[in-house]
């Protein structure tokens, strides 16, 4: 797999804002199972497990198998240079254009 | 390993509650660039081939050339960062109405020639970038060199 795909997998893991939330919460929790991580969300199982699948091929998160249950783990290490730059580059635009809209709001 | 020609592109946009004119004004004058873009706007003019210095809120230095513009609708320049001018990206901004007194602006900046470098990041420091990611992605497009 080149970095290109692993760049675009990673983009189109982290663009849906469900799996953004699951991604966080595995970040700050450790390793849950889908059946943790579907509570408090407005989505099925099914679907969160479809999600973490998609988050497991950008190879942000893996699975492995406890018991009955299977864990799923975020690795943020997954995160690319220029995956780094876009967001370091996204954010500053962001600042810069609230700080726009606050001056042209102004005068 | 990336190609050494792989471009990155953040691509973002909103909507303001003026005329072009008005927008037009905030982003093709030093003046109107000072107010939002970065608090030191060290530029001739913004004109095709004027070159000069932007100082941003984070006390970084870059220097900016002016490439294009086009007269109430676009303006492009290249920016690198005075520590590392190999890291050259283009931004283009460009205007368009979307009803009378609200104009559309979208920017796009684009670093071509990424450098094939493994990054790691901390699990901390992660986490402080997803919460930016969040702002941002919705507006972020990826796109090959």
């Amino acid at each position: 797999v080149s970095s290109v795909d692993t760049l675009d997998a990673l983009f189109a893991a982290v663009a849906d804002p469900t799996r953004r939330s699951l991604l966080v919460r595995l970040v700050r929790s450790g390793p849950q199972s889908a059946t943790r991580l579907v509570e408090g969300l407005s989505v099925t199982r099914q679907a969160v497990v479809k999600h973490l699948q998609v988050l497991a091929d950008a190879g942000l998160v893996d699975s492995q198998r406890a018991g009955r249950e299977v864990r799923y783990a975020a690795h943020p290490e997954a995160l690319t240079a220029g995956m780094t730059w876009m967001v370091e580059t996204g954010a500053a635009w962001d600042r810069r254009l609230d700080r726009l809209r606050r001056h042209v709001g102004s005068t | 390993m990336a190609p050494m020609n792989d471009t990155l592109t953040v691509e973002t946009e909103i909507e303001l509650d003026v005329d072009g004119d008005a927008a037009w004004a905030a982003v093709a004058t030093t003046e109107g660039l000072a107010a939002w873009l970065a608090p030191i706007v060290a530029l001739p003019s913004i004109e095709p081939g004027a070159s000069g210095r932007i100082v941003d809120d984070e006390g970084v230095a870059r220097i900016v050339a002016v490439r294009n513009v086009d007269v109430g609708h676009s303006i492009s320049f290249t920016w690198w960062r005075e520590d590392a001018p190999a890291d050259a990206s283009t931004v283009t901004i460009e205007l368009a109405p979307v009803e009378a007194g609200r104009t559309r602006l979208r920017v796009v900046e684009t670093l071509a020639g990424v450098r094939a470098k493994a990054s790691v990041a901390t699990g901390a420091s992660w986490v402080v970038a997803l919460a930016q990611l969040t702002l941002v992605v919705a507006a972020v497009v990826r796109a090959r060199g």
